[in-house]
């Protein structure tokens, strides 16, 4: 007990700790710093604006389930369903305004913009609330896929692909890919593989593409999972109700929900006990 | 392949046997012996040329491919009946009559069905190809690009710019290397 209080005090005294026995020279390297926390999140799918807000509405409420604040910033595609129609059985109009809201009891609101009616204000608004280090904001981005809309756009933002296992829809998420690594090095991309005839089949077809954008030098990838399609998710779609919320097994809903999961495990957003 | 050629001058129509023989030449190794050979009543060829181990008989097409066609066949008869008079007229160092002939059709729009069509039916070896012209009537280029040989088969010409413009990826500017690369890496 005396040699403990001798070691305390003595240990006041001492500026650095070196845990391993073998001798060091130099000063200590600093560790490598975290990957920057990157909140605003752009969702691709070069094909199926329909299935970009599928996935959208069940990634929001996954984040929410996670206790993340989440705004939805949409530009409608033509007639195709947008966020709001997949989540229309959720959906109501909130405290803020020219935004509807999900609430579910215990669950962050997920705020639904509308970027037709809402000025460019509002978004620099999101995007400031979503870049505050160590903040909960998360702003997911659904606008036309083009080249030319990553090209112009001047906020960076981590991207999710959804990509069907077709030749014409890998070339044009490279085209992307490429654009937004030439603009954003840093820029974190993740694939989803949209309904892939297996997995296996998706898994060696995104090892080459992240070997093939490695190569070129435009950084690696982030793969994120396979989404399934069932009845349960046209039927989701179809009732405006998330099939993340459904208690009923399906396959559709493992998929989302796994791929979801490992969305919040690259960004360190996994709850207590749930890796 | 395709192939830009440069520009030439005159009108197009008039010089389009020297273009092409220019492209037979860069693009094939063949040697031009001699344009327009017979008459239009008893059959034309518009080019006769030879790499030493074939003679080409080349129809350049004006007009629809059917009618292009039946120019290569009719030119085809001519020279056959003919074969003889070639022979007092030409040298073997200027060409061996005796070599395989082949017809060579060039047309600026072939059907679908047109190579396997012609491959069936024709005894004698045949190639298509297919010629655009660009740009000015008096300042043409033309492009031309092999869709059918005996060796190759079915040669499928990549338009990559229709790709690309069908994708909405011009602004990534991917190049047509590019694009063969990503496919070869995938293994598409």
């Amino acid at each position: 007990m005396e040699e403990r209080t001798r070691l305390g005090r003595g240990l006041e005294e001492v500026s650095r700790f070196y845990l391993s026995g073998s001798p060091r020279e130099g000063a200590i390297s600093e560790p490598e710093p975290a990957p920057a926390e990157r909140r605003i999140v752009r969702v691709f799918h070069p094909s199926s604006p329909v299935a970009k807000s599928l996935f959208i509405a069940n990634f929001a409420l996954e984040l929410a389930r996670r206790r993340c604040r989440v705004s939805v910033w949409e530009a409608r595609e033509g007639e195709n369903a947008c966020v709001c129609d997949m989540m229309g059985g959720l959906v109501r109009q909130g405290a803020v305004p020219d935004a509807l809201t999900v609430s579910l009891y215990g669950l962050p609101d997920i705020l639904l913009h509308e970027a037709a009616s809402q000025g460019e204000g509002r978004f620099e608004e999101l995007v400031a609330k979503a870049s505050t280090p160590g903040g909960q904001d998360y702003l997911l981005i659904s606008l036309p896929d083009t080249v030319e809309s990553i090209i112009r756009g001047a906020t960076p933002f981590d991207a999710v692909m959804l990509c069907p296992l077709e030749e014409r829809e890998l070339l044009k998420v490279f085209a992307f890919i490429k654009v937004i690594r030439e603009s954003d090095p840093a820029s974190r991309i993740s694939l989803v593989f949209d309904s892939p005839p297996s997995g296996e089949r998706a898994r060696e077809i995104f090892e080459r593409l992240d070997g093939f954008v490695s190569a070129r030098s435009l950084g690696s990838l982030t793969w994120l999972g396979v989404l399934e399609r069932d009845e349960a998710l046209e039927r989701s779609a179809g009732e405006g109700m998330p099939l993340v919320l459904s208690h009923d097994a399906s396959a559709a809903r493992d998929s989302l929900t796994d791929v979801c999961r490992a969305f919040c495990r690259e960004a360190g957003r996994l709850l207590p006990g749930e890796d | 392949m395709t192939r830009i050629l440069k520009p030439v001058s005159g009108k197009a129509a008039k010089y389009l046997g020297q273009i092409c023989a220019q492209y037979f030449r860069e693009s094939q190794g063949l040697r031009a012996v001699e344009y327009d050979l017979g008459n239009a009543f008893t059959g034309r060829i518009d080019l006769l040329a030879t790499d030493g181990t074939r003679n080409c008989l080349v129809t350049i097409g004006t007009a629809d491919f059917a009618h292009d066609l039946f120019r290569s066949l009719t030119g085809y008869r001519w020279f056959r009946e003919n074969h003889e008079f070639l022979s007092r007229v030409y040298g073997r160092d200027e060409i061996d009559l005796s070599l395989p002939l082949r017809l060579v059709i060039l047309s600026q729009e072939l059907p679908a069905d047109a190579p396997g069509l012609c491959s069936e039916t024709i005894a004698v070896p045949i190639e298509l190809y297919r010629y655009r012209l660009y740009g000015s009537g008096d300042d043409p280029d033309i492009s031309v690009e092999l869709l059918w040989s005996p060796e190759e088969g079915l040669v499928i010409p990549e338009d990559f710019d229709a790709l690309r413009r069908d994708l909405g990826i011009e602004a990534a500017c991917l190049t047509d290397g590019d694009i063969r690369d990503f496919r070869k890496a995938l293994g598409l």
